[in-house]
């Protein structure tokens, strides 16, 4: 009897690693500028300054971890030319972690992002032209799969919910 | 004499409802020359008698277009550009002895919330209004007090 609670109790423990672990957050870093990796959410003390070459692959994958109101804590996974990965933790402004943009749907060879209201496929939604593997959303939160994102069509800035999205910096977004 | 006593309390209101702010650090600031760019146009560091005075006057999601001010040796200079909230910031005032107040809505009328006053606490501005109200982000001891406020300084 203990012996089938105790694996039941097995299986929905690693239920639910398995559920957090799909849920988990990446975004990217796009640009070849240095990125600062600060101590915390607040201060200026910068840990470590995060310089990308994407002509040389150097790049780095950045998985969410906790959110405060300017910076994500982040889990940064660089990956050298040689194959091998450094993991940093630190915290990043919200301003350099961005997704690339998917369509929701096509229509007169055009594609469309649905912004949502909230994060849900329920609630209101507004359709963005977007430009996909180009057009960025910079990340402002996130809520499992969703992200909350605000971009930039033609000098308008539009925000909300979406889950088409990808953080894939070197591969195709489609 | 009482246009010249009027225009002086229409400017000094002008003035009070200015939305300023103090960089809360004495670290590096990078200025952006747009709300998003990565680029930094310039960077900045108070130190000592060298403060920055910043003019909030457009807001973004995070950042805020500013027209910050310096005193180099006699002489003030204004420049405009873009920079991020965490280093913008106030000092919350007493509202009783001991205590300040946020207000859910940038209205007196709206819910009060009270909270202990610890000096030199930096308030972290999220959003402004023009008529004197900041929405601000106070974290302490792991919890983050946020709502608006009306009493503060620099």
């Amino acid at each position: 009897m203990y012996y089938m609670l105790y694996r039941y109790y097995l299986l929905i423990l690693v239920m639910c690693f398995g559920c957090l672990a799909e849920g988990a957050n990446t975004v990217a870093l796009n640009s070849e500028e240095p990125i600062m990796l600060y101590a915390d959410a607040y201060n200026p003390e910068v840990t470590y300054v995060i310089h990308q070459d994407f002509s040389s692959d150097f790049y780095a994958d950045v998985e969410l971890l906790d959110t405060a109101p300017f910076r994500f804590k982040a889990k940064v996974t660089l990956n050298m030319t040689c194959g091998e990965t450094v993991d940093i933790y630190g915290w990043l402004d919200k301003v350099n972690c961005v997704v690339f943009l998917r369509a929701d749907t096509y229509q007169n060879e055009q594609s469309y992002i649905y912004i949502y209201k909230e994060p849900s496929e329920k609630s209101d939604y507004q359709a963005v032209e977007v430009l996909v593997n180009s057009d960025i959303g910079y990340v402002i939160g996130y809520a499992g799969y969703w992200y909350h994102v605000v971009t930039e069509k033609d000098g308008k800035l539009y925000e909300g919910w979406t889950k088409r999205c990808c953080t894939n910096i070197t591969n195709s977004c489609n | 004499m009482r246009i010249l006593l009027f225009v002086f309390i229409s400017i000094a209101s002008m003035v009070s409802y200015a939305q300023n702010a103090v960089i809360p650090h004495d670290g590096l600031v990078c200025l952006y020359d747009d709300m998003f760019s990565e680029k930094p146009v310039r960077t900045i560091q108070q130190a000592g008698e060298l403060k920055y005075i910043l003019r909030l006057t457009e807001n973004s999601q995070f950042r805020f277009k500013v027209v910050y001010k310096f005193k180099n040796g006699c002489e003030y200079f204004e420049r405009e550009a873009w920079i991020d909230k965490v280093n913008c910031a106030v000092y919350s005032c007493e509202s009783k002895p001991g205590r300040i107040t946020i207000y859910s809505t940038p209205s007196l009328k709206s819910k009060k919330t009270h909270f202990d006053y610890i000096k030199d606490e930096p308030a972290y501005i999220c959003d402004f209004t023009n008529d004197g109200w900041l929405f601000v982000v106070i974290p302490r001891n792991n919890v983050l007090i946020k709502g608006w406020i009306k009493h503060y300084t620099l």
